[in-house]
């Protein structure tokens, strides 16, 4: 081996070791190491909906706007207002029994708005017995 | 030597890497499913159900949102989020709140009226 070659494969052991750590960190993380546990804006699009339709019937029930907007915090919406308005018109066209409690939270959170916006478009809820449980992994810079 | 050397400098690497990928920058898990909801946040849904349980009185209705939390035992997880609620200090308004579910979910179970 030629000892002329300098520090240069130290670097090289270095950043082969730092890929192959890091491919394995995230690829194959042990479940006694890592709290898998998580918060309500990691849940699956249904499963939001379902858990902020719960959120507005607490609230119709207690008349907690502050606990209400608490709730919905942890779900993580950019617009609050529009998604919780969109799917009171969703619940309200399948006729759930959600879609008053929904639609008078979304009134609470923003009373200068005078209702649902009626340009928000309506889909069919996906029912709760079609729930099938798929988690997916996200990597970090992976886009 | 240059041998053991590239083979410590791959270990460094590999405890450098485990170190980033579990600690700083973990991998993060998104469309899950609410088992795997952190305690804290089933415990609050369950005081949802139990608030709007307040209100409307229907121990089925309760029963079907609690079958959100995927649990085999609904009255175990109602009663697991109550001893969790207590050991938070939850106010005593909504443990009891909990509770009035707790006794309500019971009542139908014994009754047939819970699944």
């Amino acid at each position: 081996m030629n000892e002329n070659r300098g520090p240069w494969y130290l670097l090289t052991g270095l950043v082969l070791g730092l890929l192959l750590s890091v491919a394995i960190a995230w690829l194959f993380r042990p479940p006694e190491f890592v709290d898998t546990k998580v918060a309500p804006s990691a849940l699956r699009g249904d499963f939001k909906d379902q858990y902020r339709a719960m959120i507005a019937l607490a609230y119709l029930a207690d008349g907690d706007l502050v606990r209400a907007q608490a709730r919905l915090d942890l779900l993580g919406d950019e617009d609050v207002y529009r998604v919780l308005a969109e799917q009171a018109q969703r619940a309200q066209a399948a006729g759930q029994s959600e879609a008053h409690a929904l639609g008078m939270l979304a009134s609470a959170i923003n009373p200068d708005a005078g209702g649902a916006p009626s340009d928000l478009p309506v889909s069919s809820p996906t029912p709760f017995a079609t729930i099938v449980y798929t988690p997916t992994l996200i990597i970090p810079g992976q886009p | 030597m240059r041998w053991f050397l590239f083979l410590v400098f791959i270990t460094l690497g590999v405890a450098m890497g485990l170190i980033y990928g579990w600690i700083i920058n973990p991998a993060q898990y998104t469309d899950t499913s609410p088992e795997m909801l952190k305690m804290d946040y089933q415990s609050d849904y369950v005081l949802m159900v139990a608030e709007a349980y307040q209100v409307d009185q229907d121990v089925d209705r309760a029963a079907q949102r609690l079958a959100f939390l995927a649990a085999p035992d609904l009255i175990l997880r109602v009663k697991e989020a109550i001893a969790f609620a207590q050991e938070i200090g939850y106010h005593p308004a909504d443990v009891t709140l909990m509770n009035n579910l707790l006794v309500g979910l019971e009542a139908g179970l014994a009754t047939g009226g819970v699944p």
